[in-house]
């Protein structure tokens, strides 16, 4: 029996070798869709954290002016009588752009090179230490190539500086991300323009309550090693969730496309199998048959996805860490790595979802009485009850989300918890849609018009069968309703926040002419300007005025901050100040405050800031709370006359806006600037305001590019559902539609069959995916944005993409069954013989 | 005579300024030069009876000059390196620590005419007679207070101690033997009244070692008979020793004697592998010194006295307290270095 049952289901496989290589790259397919997103997702949040770590510079506690960089003096009072166990680290460090072919955004980072900080890795190349103290000398990161040791030119502010390049450093982590180049301490204070100042000190050892104390006296803030690694995990706890998100989706992809081909693989032999059982072959022996087989089959998918996988990962990789560095700042360059231990999970996973496919059919086979078994096809068993259970459980779930939501809005104070809670509501919102779906697809017999004529009947058994096989279409279903959510929910979302961003970026920018440096555009520590520059910008021709914006990144209330010192009556009489409450300033004293920053620091209209200064901390009273996307940080803004003031080291500009005189060509005005300013070729940009909202809004849907990936994921899976589901109803009823083909059912009456199925299927996903996406839209515009980033946006319906959704799903459900449609037709062409 | 030999010196060794050594001046800091280093080494019984061995070090090296402008108050002319190690022979614990920085803005420094040297809390500061050494560190620190009970040892015609074949090659070079130490040790029991003797090594250069030379084995030995002995062996790369190294004795009663180790008189009796670098080190030796006729057996009191100074020099050696034996009765003690056995690793910064 045993030599029977072998030969039968090899001559199966003899017979059906196109099925066989379906189900092994189903497999492979599966494996490697999972896999690739997960290689890519971990190495772009290895490039990511590397990528924080590195610019955050050495762990430990960390001492800052409250506003800007320090004199080096205070470092002095520090050092002395310093606790053994305890060393400070100064640095100053200023955004270097490389010159030549490989153009790339660098931080100039001078250090101490004579006390080693452990803290940037081991010296390589170096010949002779004493050229570390050379002049212009730099230390190189290295990563993956050697790197060339001479002379090498930078765009450094506004002026191209040739540095010599004496040896490298190789980091403890070779692939981490090193976006510094070391430089001793004095000889970057003089290529930086900035002798005897420094940005921060690093308190490597325990910070002593003496230390502690002098620190204060000094003047200076502390930010506790614990805080910025706070700020670092929120950072990074956003970003993965994303990519998890990605990761889980494209995981449940592969999964579902396994199971489904090589389910089919299995459950078109249930009666053979079912045959061989009622004729005497034991349970032991056709389990081991077929879990060989489906073991083998994982196996030999699992090897094929690897290579696809990683080939796959290698490919996306660089497109996930645009995305993630647009989205969250500076990542370094990422390489998807495959890991022995995802090697070995991918094949363990794959031979698990073989073993389970072909488990299914087995234990199936098993509970067919003989007697059935002499049927050409093994009927299905009774339809399943409805399913109250599931609906019960979904009405709860979006009773529980609405209570989540509501509490998020309205209820928390604690960004962090508005934002776990937020998410508790869109995954119980999610649950609950999807336990709708079961109640929706049962009734659908009765909701459904009956039909009369030649096709009546067909339409009927299939309304029918679709009602009836619930269990079997939820999944196909739900993967729609959530594709289509998801597309609905973030499109919205990013739609509003687009448009809002847009109309914002047209009110703000509404001088003539913006100049600015494009070193560590982006970035919250851009470039800045040379000091003299705006006065040799006013003498040029036909510009009526310069207005310098300053900044400063600042401290208050332990949260980092930028203070910003601008020409306000200017910018506030051309509207680029939109209130959203109280008025502009009128005193010297009194300052603006962005959305963001009124929302993390709970500020009013009227309330006073204690403002950290160069000679102690300055009053200044808010006058008014001001719209602005710039900074989820939060900023003030303040006149140039009292920045200058409290600021008095404070001479570099971050931008220039330029007024030009009344019926001026602008363009003519800005060949002038290019041509007579040296500091273009080293980076300095001069643009239109049109060209800066281009910019703003690249660098916008840049970082929503992701989303998108996420939503290509979403329909796919979705589209795979469907057409799984589609062909596992062909399984369960082809004896049927074969007898209704023998009498007399053409072939267009088939489609028909399958097009009502798929059509029911499509209707109450997208019914349910627009309810849902706007659902979530709502709860990112209202709830998740305000917390997260600490400003409104107003929700904004987008026709155009709901439109496009409901013409672009039909069409793409009716690509999804034209597989579907051909097996069937082959299948049950009247002159095909019985399986 | 010896104003004869300085001057013949002066003429015949490039390097060597002719100037006779005047102490406590040169004691401090010759910035002249390119390198110089101050290193005590010594052995310590504390109140309870338990035995130390101790190593404090000073490197000075000096920057090429500053002529850049603006002028920034961290430019400095030397940067100051610290080795400083603890060997608990009592317990068998070797522990080391390592400083470096520059001299300005208060991270470190050196000074001419009299002895003081430090970087960060470490220093090393002559007051009158007293020479005073404090070290403290994570886990354990020194604070000693060290005096001269002999006046230094000479190294080599007016102390210019050559280096390699060529006549430019060396360093001005003088021990101090046999100096009185008391002061505390603090180790995790706690601060400990400590006394014993320690052996300070100057030498100031502008030259490294000749081409040939891969590395050194260094002794320095203070005998119980009172004579007091400092060898230093220069290997090449296949281990032979080099002509030029050198053995210095002086008796109790100051005669002085000079000579070439070789293999028949100094040679390596055991070895031990370090389990951190896997550097194979000779770890006991038998030396014949003029006028013995039984070897001096020298053997570590600790075999793990490595130090790894990734943080500032890069180099791996090992340093570490000895005890001398001539047959079964105990003759002495004494410090042992031993370089250039093994690659070093690339230095941190």
């Amino acid at each position: 029996m045993r030599a029977l049952v072998r030969s039968l289901i090899t001559g199966w496989w003899r017979q059906s070798p196109w099925g066989i290589l379906l189900s092994v790259l189903g497999v492979a397919l599966g494996t490697g869709v999972a896999l690739s997103v997960h290689l890519a997702s971990r190495s772009v949040q290895d490039a990511f954290l590397s990528g924080l770590e590195s610019l955050a510079g050495p762990p430990g506690h960390v001492l800052r002016a409250p506003a800007g960089d320090m004199d080096e003096q205070v470092f002095l009072g520090l050092e002395h009588d310093l606790e053994p166990d305890v060393t400070l680290l100064p640095l100053i460090e200023g955004e270097v752009r490389t010159l030549g072919s490989e153009m790339a955004d660098l931080l100039l980072t001078g250090v101490d090179l004579s006390a080693p900080a452990d803290a940037w890795g081991t010296l390589q190349q170096l010949t002779d230490p004493e050229s570390l103290f050379g002049e212009h000398a730099v230390v190189w990161p290295e990563a993956r190539a050697t790197v060339t040791r001479g002379p090498r030119e930078v765009a450094l502010g506004s002026r191209v500086v040739r540095l010599n390049v004496v040896g490298s450093y190789r980091s403890p982590n070779r692939h981490a991300y090193q976006p510094r180049i070391l430089a001793d301490l004095p000889e970057a204070q003089r290529l930086l323009e900035r002798v005897g100042r420094i940005d921060r000190i690093v308190v490597q050892g325990p910070v002593s309550p003496r230390l502690d104390r002098q620190v204060r006296e000094l003047g200076l803030v502390i930010e506790p090693s614990g805080s910025r690694q706070k700020v670092l995990e929120q950072m990074a706890q956003a970003f993965r969730f994303n990519l998890g998100a990605l990761s889980l989706v494209a995981a449940l992809l592969g999964a579902a496309l396994t199971l489904n081909l090589l389910g089919r693989n299995f459950g078109a032999r249930r009666s053979l199998l079912a045959r061989l059982h009622a004729l005497g072959a034991t349970r032991r022996s056709l389990s081991l048959v077929l879990l060989s087989e489906g073991g083998l089959i994982g196996l030999l998918g699992g090897l094929l996805g690897l290579g696809f996988g990683t080939g796959l990962a290698t490919v996306t990789t660089e497109t996930i860490r645009r995305t993630v560095s647009a989205l969250y700042g500076r990542t370094g360059p990422a390489w998807a790595q495959i890991a022995p231990a995802d090697l070995l999970l991918s094949l363990a996973a794959s031979v698990a979802l073989g073993l389970l496919a072909a488990a299914w059919p087995a234990v199936a086979t098993f509970k067919i009485p003989p007697s059935m078994t002499v049927l050409e096809h093994v009927p299905a068993p009774h339809p399943p009850p409805w399913p109250q259970g599931w609906t019960a459980s979904g009405l709860g779930l979006l009773l529980l989300s609405g209570v989540l939501a509501t509490s998020a809005a309205h209820g928390l104070t604690s960004p962090e918890l508005v934002n776990v809670v937020a998410l508790g509501s869109a995954v119980t919102l999610a649950l609950g849609t999807l336990g709708l779906i079961p109640v929706l697809i049962r009734g659908s017999a009765s909701l459904v018009p009956h039909r009369f004529g030649r096709e009546a009947l067909v339409h009927r058994l299939a309304v029918r069968s679709f009602s009836q096989g619930w269990r079997r279409h939820t999944l196909s279903v739900g993967a729609l309703m959530l594709a289509t959510g998801m597309i609905i929910g973030m499109g919205t979302m990013v739609g509003s926040f687009r448009g809002s961003v847009a109309d914002w970026a047209r009110q703000s920018l509404a001088a003539d002419l913006f100049v600015s440096s494009r070193q560590g555009e982006g970035t919250r520590e851009g470039g800045t300007l040379s000091p003299g520059l705006a006065d040799r910008v006013a003498h040029i021709p036909d510009i009526a005025r310069v207005e310098p914006t300053y900044e400063i990144r600042a401290v208050w209330r332990q949260r980092p901050f930028t203070l910003a010192g601008m020409p306000l009556e200017d910018r506030a009489r051309r509207g680029e100040l939109p209130l959203l409450g109280g008025e502009y300033p009128q005193k010297p004293e009194e300052v603006l405050v962005t959305e963001a920053m009124a929302r993390h620091h709970r500020l009013h209209t009227g309330d006073v800031l204690d403002l950290p200064a160069a000679s102690g901390s300055w009053p200044a009273r808010v006058t008014g709370i001001v719209r602005d996307y710039a900074s989820d940080q939060g900023q003030v803004f303040m006149g140039v006359q009292a920045f200058r003031q409290l600021y008095p080291g404070w001479t570099r500009p971050r931008s220039l806006a330029l007024v030009l005189t009344p019926g001026t060509d602008v363009q003519t005005v800005r060949r002038r600037l290019i041509d007579s300013l040296p500091e273009v070729s080293a980076g300095l940009v001069v643009r239109t305001p049109g060209e800066l909202r281009r910019e703003v809004l690249r660098i916008f849907d840049e970082t929503f590019a992701l989303t998108w990936a996420i939503e290509f994921i979403g329909l796919a899976v979705a589209l795979m559902g469907l057409a799984s589901s589609q062909q596992a109803a062909l399984t369960e009823e082809r004896a049927l539609l074969v007898q209704l083909r023998r009498l007399g059912l053409s072939a267009g009456g088939l489609t028909q069959y399958i097009l009502v199925q798929a059509g029911l299927a499509t209707s109450i996903g997208l019914l349910l995916g627009l309810g849902l996406g706007h659902a979530l839209a709502a709860l990112l515009v209202h709830v998740l944005n305000p917390a997260a980033f600490g400003w409104h946006l107003p929700f904004a319906l987008q026709p155009a993409r709901i439109l496009g959704v409901v013409s672009l799903m039909p069409p793409v459900a009716l690509l999804a069954c034209i597989p579907a449609i051909r097996q069937l037709r082959r299948d049950t062409h009247p002159g095909r013989a019985p399986a | 005579m010896k104003v004869l030999l300085l001057l013949a010196g002066s003429w015949l060794l490039p390097g060597l300024d002719g100037t006779v050594l005047e102490f406590p001046r040169d004691h401090g800091a010759h910035p002249g030069h390119k390198t110089e280093w101050w290193y005590w080494t010594g052995r310590l019984t504390d109140d309870r009876n338990r035995r130390y061995g101790f190593q404090v070090t000073f490197f000075r090296r000096a920057l090429p000059l500053r002529t850049r402008e603006p002028r920034s108050r961290w430019d400095a002319d030397a940067v100051v390196l610290g080795h400083a190690a603890l060997g608990e022979v009592s317990v068998q614990r070797f522990r080391y620590a390592e400083r470096a920085g520059r001299t300005a803005m208060g991270r470190a420094w050196s000074a001419g005419h009299r002895l003081s040297v430090g970087v960060g809390p470490w220093q090393a500061h002559q007051d009158k007679d007293r020479i005073l050494l404090k070290i403290p560190s994570r886990d354990w620190s020194l604070d000693l207070e060290l005096r001269e009970s002999r006046r230094p040892m000479i190294h080599g015609p007016a102390a210019y101690s050559r280096k390699s074949d060529q006549l430019d090659q060396g360093s001005r070079y003088y021990s101090q033997p046999r100096l009185s130490v008391k002061g505390w040790i603090e180790t995790d029991e706690g601060r400990r009244p400590a006394r014993g003797e320690a052996w300070l090594d100057r030498e100031w250069t502008s030259t490294g070692l000749g081409p040939d030379g891969v590395g050194w084995d260094w002794f320095s030995l203070t005998l119980a008979d009172g004579r007091d002995v400092m060898i230093y062996v220069l290997r090449d790369k296949q281990g032979r020793f080099l002509k030029i190294s050198k053995g210095s004795l002086r008796h109790a009663d100051g005669r002085h004697h000079s000579w070439t180790p070789s293999r028949d008189t100094l040679h390596p009796t055991r070895y031990w592998t370090s389990p951190h670098s896997g550097i194979r080190y000779p770890a006991g030796w038998s030396i014949v010194l003029p006028g013995d006729s039984v070897p001096l057996i020298i053997q570590p009191e600790l075999p793990d006295q490595e130090l790894r100074t990734t943080r500032t020099t890069g180099v791996t050696y090992w340093e570490g307290l000895v005890s001398a034996r001539r047959g079964d009765r105990p003759a002495g003690w004494g410090f042992v270095e031993l370089t250039g056995y093994g690659k070093s690793g690339s230095p941190r910064l």
